[in-house]
């Protein structure tokens, strides 16, 4: 009986009551909160929710996954930095709380440096896609008709700072012309986006797998660069953009973090449990059906992806034009 | 047809209907309750699927978001409290009927057409999936625009006799949904230095606030106690055979309108409940004057939100677009299980689509019996005596707003709007339009400026294509018949 499945979660339910026995030092003593940057749906929720439920059955303690959308991510982000630093509270870190935050809210003084960062867990690379009706095949298409007419181009905006206008940012760079000139259409998400381009309203949007496969399918939409390290297992005839000769990285990106000074045991254990998450193939499968990839690495490896997406970021927004 | 061969005998083993049954009641008692939401309800119980079947999985969280549109009602009935933003537009007529004693009624007339909106849904699902679709995708910027127009104006008077205050209510709505980021640069306009105002303001604090704190208080100030039916038997609820075919067209109509907007992404219940409202203002030839306790201003937005929410299920499970939060819950649960929303669904995956679509027949059917012979399990949970009642309907509207964001900020928000519902009640300003504006002001605005984005700031761009050329001549002929009979009316004053 498909009953019996519940038992887990009244498990994990029961077992903060559970966790007070434990001893003090031993983390984790008592339930932990992941707190999501996102409201519930979308893609970033997806992996936070997958990731919390993997954590939740390593520990055998339960992991909430707690949304606290809205306000750019500072809401999200204050909580994290506010609360103790015992592991017990993190954050499912990402591009938009961390790289883009200085761009987009530069009143608000968070210091990235002192961010406890614990470790990497999944990526998903956007890529650029046309309607299948386009006569837009390669990149090199794509660069060359903006370059060619940059007044007639429209794209999909996110909104200014999202992770799509980073990817068409840089297209711009590559094609030399300003973004100011060229046609930019709001969309309210990776869905609709993917939507308007396949209905031919809108020439080009860059989006992740999961909001274009079935257009992909259907061929209403056509790919033509992963802006990402390496190719995609699900998109194997698709180019990287840097194969195909422009090197555009869009990557949204997903990780731990937690406040400034958090014990190194502390640390430890989470690098650890992260890692065995990783490692459990439900979990990956999962993650992957969702057109995400696991992504290994630790401290370093973040703090290296928000330096070099921050100096990014800083050549494409930071300049007025 | 696949419906019977393949979908029921996915949806009637012993787990998908366990599953089916707990989502539609989770989801008619979140709808019963004010404050609580399907959103919630769902993003809880999201990890729960990681670990069943996918069919039973997914059938558990359709139920509580579908189930929600039937409960929605029964607060709006017997309170004039919605249970769900989208039943909002069912208190006005709702609560007029409960007050001259035809609450029983007003709860079949619900569920009833209720019943009927999601059944055309689903139809509408089974058999026009595929032109459907192909129709969301042929709307682009101006389509949308024309198409929130015509909305805007069609419902622009939503619940209040005079049109002019109507207007002004609307226009507030618009303001306030101008809150937050600019949607083109992504500037922060309107948050008074507050972070927590940067993606605008919560619907749910706002819904929350105008209209369940504010009826709270004013029902608790006021003399005239409208007396809540404490039971309803079975016999109460039989309507008259006049009320039946007064409500049969209504209920029609509400259906067809709800099943288009629930296909288009970003639209939503709330929206075609307000639509198949406005439409039956405009079309409808009641007896009884819309406002004053009509079967048909329940029927109407009641069969349009339930049609909307089984038509959502359109672009999210054949074109892998889902138009809401909900819906992108949905979608996730999907994508867990290896399954791709998208054109390829039905043919790859039948047993998971036909399963779906005959557990919607189920659930809808077990929400049948859930709101008609159970009805009275909800009506004894909401006709507790006020001073019991009110205490537990603020504790729940708290809890339901504090829930969507875990922002206390947003509390303090529902505070603010329940004490402008509160003098705007006073002052016999219906919130409704409010509501409507707030919604479709943001939709609007985003349409018309990707609009002209694309035309280069031809304001002849909105005229681009054909659908949205037909629509805006509609809305403009509306204009002119709500204005003619108005002057008439002005004349026969002087």
């Amino acid at each position: 009986m498909k009953f019996l499945h519940l038992l887990p979660l009244a498990l994990s339910l029961s077992a903060p009551f559970a966790g007070a026995v434990h001893a003090q030092d031993k983390f984790p003593s008592r339930a932990v909160n992941l707190i999501i940057p996102q409201p519930p749906g979308g893609s970033t929720d997806f992996s936070g929710r997958v990731l919390a439920d993997g954590l939740s059955r390593h520990w055998g303690v339960q992991v909430r996954a707690i949304n606290v959308p809205g306000g750019n991510t500072v809401p999200a982000v204050t909580q994290m930095e506010t609360s103790r630093p015992d592991g017990h509270t993190v954050l499912l870190d990402g591009g938009s709380s961390s790289s883009m935050l200085p761009i987009v809210m530069p009143d608000q003084k968070h210091d990235l440096s002192k961010r406890t960062f614990l470790a990497m867990f999944a990526e998903s690379p956007m890529i650029f896609v046309v309607s299948g009706k386009s006569k837009i095949n390669s990149l090199a298409d794509l660069v060359s008709v903006v370059k060619a007419n940059p007044e007639n181009f429209s794209w999909i905006t996110n909104g200014g700072t999202g992770v799509g206008d980073l990817a068409f940012g840089q297209l711009f760079e590559a094609a030399e012309v300003r973004a100011s000139v060229t046609r930019p259409v709001a969309a309210s998400g990776g869905s609709p986006a993917a939507a308007q381009v396949a209905g031919g309203h809108v020439m080009a949007a860059a989006g992740s797998l999961s909001s274009i496969a079935g257009f992909l399918q259907s061929g209403d939409l056509r790919a033509i660069a992963v802006l990402g390290q390496s190719r995609l297992a699900s998109l194997p005839d698709v180019p990287t953009a840097a194969e195909a000769g422009h090197d555009i990285i869009a990557v949204q990106w997903g990780a731990v973090s937690g406040p400034a000074n958090m014990p190194p045991e502390v640390i430890k254990e989470w690098q650890k449990a992260i890692s065995a998450v990783q490692a459990d193939k439900a979990t990956v499968e999962r993650l992957q059906n969702g057109g995400i990839a696991m992504l290994s690495g630790g401290t370093s490896a973040v703090s290296e992806r928000v330096t070099a997406e921050t100096s990014v970021m800083q050549r494409i927004f930071g300049r007025k034009d | 047809m696949e419906i019977f061969t393949l979908g029921f005998s996915q949806a009637l083993t012993i787990d998908a209907l366990y599953y089916c049954f707990l989502g539609v009641l989770v989801g008619t008692a979140v709808g019963v309750l004010p404050g609580l939401g399907a959103i919630a309800a769902m993003s809880l119980l999201f990890p729960l699927t990681f670990h069943l079947e996918p069919l039973s999985g997914l059938a558990m969280l359709a139920g509580i978001y579908y189930g929600a549109e039937y409960g929605g009602s029964t607060a709006s009935i017997l309170l004039n409290l919605p249970g769900t933003p989208s039943s909002a537009v069912t208190a006005i007529d709702g609560y007029q009927l409960n007050k001259q004693g035809r609450a029983g009624v007003a709860l079949f007339v619900a569920t009833a057409a209720s019943f009927v909106g999601g059944s055309i849904g689903i139809i509408a699902m089974m058999f026009l999936s595929g032109p459907i679709a192909a129709l969301g995708l042929a709307f682009g910027s101006p389509e949308y625009f024309a198409i929130v127009v015509f909305g805007l104006v069609a419902s622009a008077t939503v619940g209040s006799d005079t049109p002019s205050r109507g207007l002004v209510m609307l226009a507030i709505g618009v303001v306030l949904g101008c809150v937050g980021i600019d949607p083109t640069t992504g500037a922060t306009r309107f948050t008074l230095g507050a972070v927590e105002l940067v993606n605008g303001i919560n619907m749910v604090a706002l819904v929350m606030g105008l209209f369940g704190i504010g009826t709270v208080v004013m029902s608790a100030g006021s003399s005239d106690h409208a007396q809540v039916s404490r039971r309803i038997s079975l016999r109460s609820m039989v309507p008259s055979g006049d009320e039946v075919r007064r409500g049969i067209l209504p209920t029609l109509r509400g259906s067809i309108a709800g099943s288009i907007v629930g296909v288009l992404p970003g639209t939503g219940t709330t929206m075609a409940s307000f639509l198949g409202y406005g439409i039956e203002r405009r079309v409808g030839s009641s007896k009884v004057p819309l406002g004053s306790g009509a079967v048909e201003g329940v029927a109407a937005p009641e069969a349009a939100n339930n049609a909307a929410s089984q038509t959502a299920f359109i672009p999210t499970l054949t074109l892998g677009v889902p138009g809401s939060a909900s819906m992108a819950i949905i979608f996730g649960a999907l994508l867990i299980h290896g399954i791709t929303p998208g054109p390829l669904m039905i043919s790859q995956r039948p047993e998971i689509f036909w399963g779906l679509v005959a557990s919607f027949w189920i659930g809808n059917l077990l929400l049948l019996v859930l709101n008609i012979p159970l009805i009275g399990v909800w009506v004894r949970i909401l006709s507790l005596p006020y001073r019991f009642l009110f205490p537990v309907v603020i504790t729940l509207v708290c809890v339901g707003t504090y829930s969507i964001q875990n922002s206390a900020f947003d509390l303090w928000l529902a505070l603010f709007f329940g004490g402008l519902g509160v003098i705007l009640m006073m002052l016999h300003f219906q919130p409704a339009p409010l509501l409507l504006g707030f919604i479709l002001g943001p939709l609007a605005e985003v349409h018309f400026r990707n609009t002209m984005s694309l035309s280069r700031g031809d304001i002849l761009g909105l005229f681009g294509t054909p659908v949205a050329t037909t629509f805006l001549i509609a809305t403009l002929v509306m204009v002119v018949v709500l204005m003619v009979p108005r002057s008439k009316t002005a004349s026969s004053h002087q």
